[in-house]
């Protein structure tokens, strides 16, 4: 079963120091998996810790106490088993988009010749082929968000990371993005964790939706929402499970504790 | 997937083309208005110094046939090249001295703790406070004038690199630690072309100063170059003369400043188009 594990979060405290020497507890004991291939949702109030939780699976942050595994291997700072995917796409705008899908696979010294094929590849899979050569000053806010996909899938991780990647883009674009994602993660079947203030987009795209309660950030609750594979989008927004899960979640959100946790299941 | 993508290309490039349309338009209702400031501005000047005795000023007309005949006889080229040799020469040991200082200021806490506020202060004060000094120590020719011209300039240099150095946005940074990136990967490929743009920022008011540096220095010792014609001419009541040496200073100091435009367009393309511009 522990094979089975893609990310493995064990106990995890964080306490900041802020600028006045108060302490900021703000994630106690944060425990939950994720199977491989399974896309999670982390959701919850603003400043309850998402952001903090995501950065020290990134190994950009040391949690204070406590572990993260993935792929059984413990997070010590980067790793090509993690792909990042920023708010903002965060691209290094003098480069064209292809060069900065290059850029994860520049820092692991791999052949030039090489490194263009994976590029290639994996802008051909957010779509982009036609948009290679431009810079991100050329790209649309969903372009761009794209090529930032791009340049973490390039690096064929284990686990996709993503910060409320979608929260910048306008409605129209964001359902494009959402539906597109749910393709991606089929064709290429990575696990996938994303940070999400939006109640409807975490109970649409994820199979489990982990959501927090602030001070001290903790777990409050798993809630399962997987629908069928293949199922799109549209169809599952018209479905009746969303429309209940959606109202379990904004209970669980909002503080009241529902009874079944862990892996609620439906 | 990829349908949906291409469906939407268009609509970007669209975008994009009437974006640059609107704007051409507007650079060329500009430069409209630009040219009819200028002739109305030649215009007023002409008139009012014709009302006024030609030993005070000079109306354009009159500065151009100076112009001309300074041209024709050679004093003009031979004042610009004398104070272009001191003056790139300082300009350039700017360049020299100030990005590299900028840069460590910047990426090190330590320097900026030991030398930090040197470049603060140098960047405040006026420098023509030292003009006396330096010619004690350089004497009246070239040296003193590129060392003029050098203490003007390296303060705003080191200063606008320093800044481009702070404010390399953090998270650029964190995308190069999550893709494991080295440090010298960091600073070659992320680092140091996020500075570019405040260094052209830095070379770019530089000229201005460097031309300051340069007339001050031949005001003080007047010695020769375009400073020196401008001395000559205002004390043998040649306002034309004057005026004449002015306007080639000013058309050169405009030059330069496109010239650096023109290089950091090439440099840093993404610049201009993340930076709004003025309506
Ligand atoms: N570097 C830091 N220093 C001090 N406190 C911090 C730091 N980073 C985060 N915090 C605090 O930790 C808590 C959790 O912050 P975090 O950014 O993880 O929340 P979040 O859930 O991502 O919020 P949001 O939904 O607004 O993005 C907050 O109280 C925040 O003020
Ligand atoms: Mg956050």
């Amino acid at each position: 079963m522990s094979d089975d594990l893609a990310v493995d979060v064990q106990g995890v405290s964080k306490v900041f120091v802020d600028d006045k020497g108060r302490e900021v507890h703000a994630l106690r004991d944060v425990t939950f998996q994720v199977r491989r291939s399974e896309i999670v949702a982390l959701t919850g109030r603003s400043g309850c810790g998402k952001t903090t939780l995501l950065r020290i699976i990134m190994g950009l942050e040391h949690p204070t106490s406590g572990m993260v595994k993935v792929d059984g291997d413990p997070v010590r700072g980067c790793g090509p088993n993690r792909g990042i995917v920023f708010q903002n796409a965060e691209l290094l705008p003098w480069r064209t988009a292809l060069a900065n899908v290059e850029f994860g696979l520049e820092a692991r010294g791999l052949p030039k010749a090489e490194r263009r094929a994976a590029a290639e590849r994996a802008i051909e899979l957010v779509g982009l082929t036609h948009a290679a050569n431009r810079r991100p000053h050329e790209l649309s806010g969903g372009m761009r968000q794209r090529v930032g996909i791009a340049r973490a899938l390039a690096i064929d991780p284990a686990v996709l990371l993503m910060d409320e990647p979608f929260s910048a883009l306008d409605a129209q674009t964001r359902e494009k993005m959402q539906g597109e994602l749910l393709e991606i993660h089929e064709r290429t079947g990575k696990t996938i964790i994303f940070v999400s203030h939006d109640i409807d987009e975490s109970v649409l795209l994820a199979d489990r939706v982990v959501t927090l309660v602030p001070d001290p950030g903790r777990v409050h609750g798993v809630l399962d929402t997987a629908f069928g594979r293949s199922t799109s989008l549209d169809e599952r927004r018209d479905s009746a499970e969303f429309a209940q899960r959606r109202h379990e979640l904004l209970q669980l959100v909002h503080g009241r504790e529902i009874r079944q946790q862990d892996g609620v299941s439906a | 997937m990829t349908a949906l993508a291409e469906q939407a290309a268009p609509t970007d490039d669209e975008t994009a083309l009437s974006r640059k349309i609107r704007s051409q338009r507007r650079s060329g209702r500009d430069r409209l208005v630009t040219a009819a400031g200028v002739v109305v501005l030649l215009a007023i000047w002409e008139i009012a110094a014709r009302q006024v005795d030609p030993i005070l000023a000079a109306p354009p007309s009159a500065v151009l046939r100076a112009l001309i005949s300074m041209i024709a006889d050679g004093t003009l080229l031979t004042a610009v090249w004398e104070s272009a040799q001191p003056f790139l020469t300082g300009y350039v040991l700017a360049i020299v001295a100030g990005v590299p200082l900028g840069l460590l200021i910047g990426r090190f806490r330590v320097v900026e703790a030991a030398i930090g506020w040197l470049v603060i202060a140098g960047y405040a004060m006026p420098m023509i406070a030292l003009t006396p000094v330096f010619m004690l120590w350089f004497g009246l020719g070239f040296a003193v004038k590129a060392a003029m011209v050098m203490t003007m300039t390296v303060f705003a240099i080191a200063i606008n690199t320093w800044n481009g150095v702070q404010h390399v946005p953090r998270t650029l940074i964190e995308v190069g630690t999550v893709f494991c990136a080295s440090q010298p990967r960091i600073l070659t490929q992320i680092v140091i072309p996020s500075v570019i743009p405040s260094i052209m920022t830095g070379l770019r008011i530089g000229i201005g100063k460097a031309v300051v540096g340069i007339v001050i220095a031949e005001f003080f010792t007047a010695i020769g170059g375009v400073g020196g014609v401008i001395v000559d001419a205002g004390h043998s009541f040649q306002p034309d003369r004057m005026f004449a040496a002015v306007v080639v200073l000013m058309a050169a100091a405009v030059a330069l400043t496109g010239l650096i435009g023109l290089i950091e367009r090439r440099l840093a393309p993404w610049n201009r188009s993340i930076a709004g511009g003025s309506r």
